[in-house]
């Protein structure tokens, strides 16, 4: 093998794993913070897919390298709530679930509970609405890529934000007495 | 993917509303169809009251959302696990490392990244106060020293220029973790010693994911390489290239610069001046003045020495001239200040070069291969209808001459509280750059201060509603935390990079920001770093103007492809946003020389309607016989540039005997011309040479220009609008060469040369010439003698 040509593709690999992590990891990190809850187990999650992404030919990821990551953090995450015994299976549980679920408050959704903020009733979501709302507006993953990553169809995913979307405003709207912006107070 | 009902069977309720409101699942635009579906769903929401208000409300709410959680905290991975990462990277085979227990060791305790990251400490005090030749001596002996002086003594030092950096950094320590001690991030996990230490040594400040190469690089080169000063100039590339190699021997360093000219152009009063590695007009166009030191204190003004204009030159002994491809941009908005301000101003600030070249002009783009065109207009003078005035006009070729690429955008506005007029400023010229964007290009707009935040997620400029809801919470809430703001821009733009894109954070701020915001160094070195990514930025300062109050201008640090443009007025801001829309800089052509040969049969003298005394490149090549001899600097994609010579003809009587003079007769030729442009230049692609004192430029565009007389009322707007221009200066000047020039005529030329004026600035100098001439007349009727114009001291 010719030397200087292996090392080539080894300083392509490294640069590639650097790009990737320098423009990808605060989103992993965001999204894995949200599924286990404290920064230094999404660290090791984000960490990890790293470490998997690695393995992959530079270049053979294109165009789904978003996803991809998200999909490896996801089932990492997984993975280790069932060792755990943490995860609430929320992405296997159909989306029958409704709005009037109990709330499952989890820590890990929002530090800061500033309640002019939607997002402290973000915890009040179930966990599959709470991470599809997080995929599609904070992520800014499509449908089709969120259901790809959660194994939903495109029309559950619709429906589930449909229904946390519902819930959202109805819950501000009970709480519209509080100091701030109403969300659907017209401009 | 089918709707599971038709949209006529809708109601508020259904989920399919969302759907649509959301456009996407089956109306996403890559799904086939989506555009029938679309059109139908949109027919029947509009029929329906109900409908449409649902739509709306799921669209708001959505924003809302989205905005909400674009508020969480950024975290990034620590260094160390993207150095375990990085390791595993270079090495698979080696078999995943547990967490990051391997990798570590490789690197980490490099000895350069000790040297540098003593190195940067005593540098960030001296290096930044003086940045001099002395200064960089003395870094470079500060290592040494410093390795054996107690930790404490290196602290203290760095505590001298960043201790109010300190107290504003602490109340974000506790929320970011790239602000925490590494320690405490991984608690449980062993750091090696030779991570921390070098952080400890520097005292209090908690260690930072480090770049500590980087940092030093920034710190090594303070000094612009056209500073004067010889030991600095070449001191400064080769701590450039010392950084470069000390990346490669570590992963932390990893985004050193490749070469000196990447590093950071340090800005204070004066910036980095019109240097080729600055590839931006707006970051080239910056002051001339020599840069002495980024810091506030240290900024000279300029020194009230009148320059003199070129005067005429004598063809016959000097046929060849050429002038600067960058002027500077800073005559204008002095003029104006002064003028709006109710004085006229010191003859000094009014350079000719630069009052024509803050206007564009209606240039043909290049045709065929060449990368740059010329283009001459002759006209009788308007001031001496005898002498003629030649209009020259180089332009590069546009990249994209059809529309721009997609475009992500993210504006941080750090602004004081106080700066009421600059906050409505930001906000009408964002609006304003907000209408031009495409649906296709993204916007995010984030809030600096105290309660930073963000006002507009990454979003599609389609939704204007939602843009400009957002401007209106845009506030002056108090200090710019800067650093953090900075983060979270690039992280912003990063979320959204659109390959082959513009991707740019646009920074605007006030002359109360300051380096004392964000620890310089970090800035610089997130600077660079996300420009390596492809992340540009782009520095506004806001109501600064950096000659009339130098302590106004902000401390940037600027590497290459870094544009920062001060901005005095809502005009201004919006054109130096609109700029901010072109494509990456690329450059058009390089080793660019224009070379202008006067006719003596034709041309008896000639002058460029400049001043002296400024850029020594213009008048070494002003005096030079040889203009090929002249190195070329690049041009820049769309880059134009426009000068004005004055030439008294030569009448026949005049004209030297000799038998060129018969030949010439003789044959009707080039000796008809009344000079003759030649652009030399090189491809971009082939142009590697740098040394070009010996050879000629490979490939050259000449341009022979006929003598024409025609009266400067039968030129075109453009013409009549440069003569204004230039007018307007001479007559502020009071100059030598100002013929019969009145108030009256330079107004008639500047209403007859407004043109198309799409952006306002010809109507804005009619303004300006008005004013001044009213001022005049009030000065003239003040103090005898009539006529002259009276200058503010």
């Amino acid at each position: 093998m010719n030397p200087s040509s292996n090392s080539n593709q080894t300083d392509e690999r490294v640069e590639w794993i650097r790009a990737s992590m320098e423009r990808h990891e605060a989103e992993l990190l965001r999204y894995a913070l949200s599924l286990v809850g404290d920064l230094p187990s999404a660290e090791d999650l984000v960490q990890d897919a790293f470490f998997k992404l690695c393995k992959q030919e530079p270049g053979s990821l294109r165009g789904r390298l978003v996803p991809w990551l998200f999909t490896v953090v996801r089932n990492q995450a997984m993975d280790r709530h069932r060792r755990e015994s943490r995860w609430p299976r929320a992405a296997e549980s159909e989306a029958s679930e409704v709005a009037g679920n109990a709330p499952i408050p989890s820590a890990s959704v929002q530090a800061r509970d500033d309640v002019r903020n939607l997002m402290s009733l973000m915890p009040s979501l179930p966990p599959n609405q709470r991470e599809v709302v997080r995929l599609k507006f904070q992520n800014q993953l499509s449908y089709r890529e969120i259901s790809q990553l959660t194994r939903l169809t495109e029309t559950n995913v619709g429906f589930l934000l449909h229904t946390a979307l519902k819930t959202l405003r109805q819950r501000f709207e009970h709480l519209d007495h509080r100091p701030g912006q109403p969300p659907t107070s017209s401009p | 993917m089918k709707s599971s009902s038709s949209p006529a069977d809708w109601t508020p309720d259904s989920p399919e509303l969302t759907d649509f409101a959301l456009k996407d699942g089956p109306y996403e635009q890559s799904v086939p169809g989506w555009a029938e579906r679309r059109a139908a769903a949109e027919k029947v929401v509009a029929r329906s009251a109900a409908l449409r208000a649902e739509v709306g409300e799921i669209r708001r709410l959505a924003d809302s959302v989205e905005t909400d959680l674009a508020q969480e905290e950024i975290h990034r991975l620590s260094l160390d696990r993207r150095q375990a990462v990085l390791a595993y990277a270079r090495n698979p085979e080696r078999g995943l490392p547990r967490r990051f227990a391997e990798g570590l060791s490789s690197n980490a305790d490099s000895p350069w990244r000790r040297f540098w990251s003593v190195l940067t400490r005593p540098a960030m005090g001296l290096g930044l106060a003086a940045a001099t030749a002395l200064s960089i001596a003395l870094a470079l002996w500060s290592p040494w020293k410093s390795a054996s002086v107690p930790a404490g003594s290196v602290a203290a030092n760095s505590t001298v220029s960043n201790t109010p950096v300190r107290k504003l950094e602490s109340a974000t320590e506790a929320t970011n973790p790239l602000e925490q001690p590494l320690g405490d991030v991984v608690a449980t996990d062993a750091v090696p010693e030779s991570l921390i230490q070098p952080e400890i040594q520097r005292g209090d400040p908690p260690p930072r994911w480090d770049h500590s190469g980087k940092n030093s690089a920034a710190l090594g080169e303070p000094v612009s390489e056209d500073a004067p000063g010889g030991t600095t100039a070449t001191l400064a590339p080769a701590l450039g290239s010392d950084v470069s190699a000390s990346a490669r021997s570590s992963d932390v360093a990893s985004f050193a610069p490749k070469d000196s000219k990447e590093s950071p152009r340090w800005l204070g009063q004066a910036k980095a001046k019109a240097s080729p590695s600055v590839p931006n007009a707006l970051a080239a166009a910056e002051t001339r003045e020599p840069v002495v030191s980024p810091t506030k204190a240290s900024s000279p003004r300029r020194q009230a020495q009148t320059t003199r204009e070129i005067p005429f030159q004598s063809a016959a002994t000097t046929p060849l001239s050429t002038f600067p491809l960058k002027p500077g941009n800073t005559s204008y908005p002095q003029v104006r200040r002064a003028i709006q301000e109710g004085q006229l101003p010191s003859p000094d600030a009014v350079r000719l070069d630069e009052l024509l070249n803050y206007f564009s002009y209606n240039q043909p783009a290049p045709a065929g291969s060449d990368p740059v065109s010329a283009h001459v207009e002759v006209a009788d003078s308007p001031w001496s209808p005898d002498h003629r005035l030649v209009k020259i006009g180089v332009q590069a070729r546009p990249t994209r001459p059809v529309g721009r690429p997609a475009a992500n955008i993210v504006v941080l506005v750090s602004l004081s509280p106080g700066s009421a007029d600059r906050l409505s400023w930001a906000q009408r010229s964002l609006q304003t750059l907000f209408e031009t964007l495409k649906d296709r290009d993204s916007v995010a707009l984030l809030l600096d201060g105290p309660r930073g935040r963000v006002l507009l997620p990454p979003t599609s400029a389609g939704d204007q509603d939602r843009l400009s809801r957002s401007l209106s919470l845009l506030r002056a809430e108090g200090a710019p935390r800067g650093l953090e703001g900075l983060r979270r821009a690039y992280a912003l733009a990063a979320q959204h990079l659109v390959r082959d894109g513009i991707n740019r954070v646009i920074w605007i701020l006030d002359g109360e920001f300051s380096a004392e915001v964000g620890t310089r160094e970090e800035l610089a070195a997130l600077i660079r770093e996300q420009t390596e990514w492809g992340v540009l930025l782009s520095v506004l300062g806001f109501g600064s103007d950096p000659v009339a109050d130098p302590n106004a201008t902000p401390w940037v640090p600027t590497p290459s492809g870094e544009t920062y443009a001060s901005v005095a007025s809502p005009a201004e801001a919006r054109a130096a946003l609109q700029r901010e829309l072109r494509p990456d800089p690329t450059t058009a052509a390089e080793d660019v020389t224009v070379d202008v040969r006067f006719n003596p049969d034709r041309v008896d003298r000639w002058r460029l309607l400049s001043q002296e005394n400024r850029d020594p490149s213009t008048r070494r090549a002003a005096s030079k016989t040889n203009a090929a001899a002249q190195k070329g600097t690049p041009m820049e994609a769309g880059q134009s540039v426009t000068a004005l010579y004055e030439i008294v003809p030569n009448r026949s009587g005049n004209r030297p005997e000799s038998a060129a003079d018969k030949a010439s007769a003789a044959v009707a030729g080039p000796s008809n011309d009344l000079l003759s442009l030649q652009v030399g230049y090189r491809s971009p692609t082939g142009g590697t040479v740098q040394n070009t004192t010996t050879n000629k430029p490979p490939r050259s565009l000449q341009v022979g220009v006929p003598d024409v007389h025609r009266s400067a009322d039968a030129a075109t707007a453009d013409y009549k609008f440069a003569a204004a221009v230039v007018g307007y200066g001479l007559l502020l000047r009071d100059s030598p060469y100002k013929g019969d020039l009145t108030w009256e005529k330079v107004q008639s030329l500047a209403e007859e040369g407004q043109g198309p004026d799409r952006e306002g600035y010809r109507m804005e100098f009619l303004q300006l010439v008005r004013q001044a001439r009213a001022l005049n007349d009030s000065a003239s009727n003040a103090a005898p003698p009539a006529g002259q114009i009276k200058s503010r001291p």
